[in-house]
């Protein structure tokens, strides 16, 4: 089910770095439709105490991608899913920063389920800031299984 | 939306209700929210040919996003406060268009070295009565 090299399992590698502008935060934030002041306005932002507008917890999950990474070769068929994450927000994230993604698979077990056979994949990712600082940690399972199996 | 309100620490109790607010995840935004979050390529989200093919019987609502609105229940719950953590476990899918019941409960408070801290059980719910997601969060006083 996972075809993954052993060696692969807590190997971490850069998912990239990038540059967080307001008008990122702003399209976020309208997306899921939080209009938090703290989100949109420069100057809301400032009198809470912020350089500049920071950005709603999930949109750590912007900077970690799309699809997982490091990605787990799957057997032929295969459907996955995502199972959950945990999210340690150490620090905001700020429009006006740049910001490096790095990422390990922590855990891939298979295991049985009352549905049937299932592979368990979990991933850890760590953000950190320009000086280094970790600003969040995220950790996150993605259930892999048969598709027959309907959801 | 819930109320956006500035709460002291001596305020809050253990047992508090946080919400029900009910939101209600469009197509529309399903499709505003894979773009500013980076995963249209995931297009079982919207395609419902790709969800046939990954074991759904349509597409369905990223659970991130129902997280999202897990995190602002709480933000806007607890203004002056600042979400710690959030500890989320997708166990149902969200469908396009379904409302989802989010609330949540104060489940402890501490005040260790000055620094107000509140624990809390959070879950989205679906109008079937099945449990989106349930999860546990922290916030901490911004002051």
């Amino acid at each position: 089910m996972i075809q993954l090299d052993p060696a692969q399992i807590g190997k971490e590698v850069t998912i990239g770095t990038f540059s967080v502008t307001a008008d990122d935060i702003r399209n976020f934030a309208e997306a899921i439709g939080d209009l938090n002041p703290l989100y949109l306005d420069a100057e809301a932002a400032r009198a809470a105490g912020y350089p500049n507008v920071i950005a709603p917890p999930t949109f750590c999950l912007r900077l970690r991608g799309g699809p997982m990474q490091p990605a787990v070769p799957l057997a032929p068929g295969l459907a996955s899913l995502h199972a959950g994450q945990d999210i340690e927000f150490v620090e905001e994230i700020y429009a006006g920063q740049t910001y490096t993604v790095s990422a390990k698979i922590a855990e891939a077990y298979e295991k049985t389920g009352r549905s049937g056979p299932l592979g368990i994949i979990v991933r850890e990712a760590t953000i950190k800031d320009s000086s280094g600082k970790t600003v969040t940690l995220l950790r996150e399972r993605q259930i892999v299984r048969s598709p027959e199996r309907k959801i | 939306m819930a109320e956006r309100a500035t709460r002291l620490f001596d305020e809050i109790e253990i047992g508090d209700e946080i919400g029900p607010v009910t939101r209600v995840p469009t197509t529309e935004m399903v499709l505003r929210y894979a773009e500013a979050a980076g995963i249209h390529e995931l297009r079982f989200f919207f395609d419902p040919e790709q969800a046939r093919l990954n074991g759904l019987e349509r597409p369905i609502v990223p659970g991130p996003l129902t997280a999202g609105f897990l995190a602002q229940l709480l933000t806007d719950h607890f203004a002056g406060w600042r979400l710690r953590a959030l500890h989320t476990t997708f166990r149902a899918p969200a469908l396009h268009g379904e409302p989802l019941q989010l609330w949540g409960t104060v489940t402890e408070k501490t005040d260790h070295d000055g620094a107000p801290t509140v624990h809390c059980d959070i879950v989205a719910e679906n109008q079937r009565g099945d449990r989106v997601i349930v999860g546990t969060a922290t916030l901490s006083w911004r002051g």
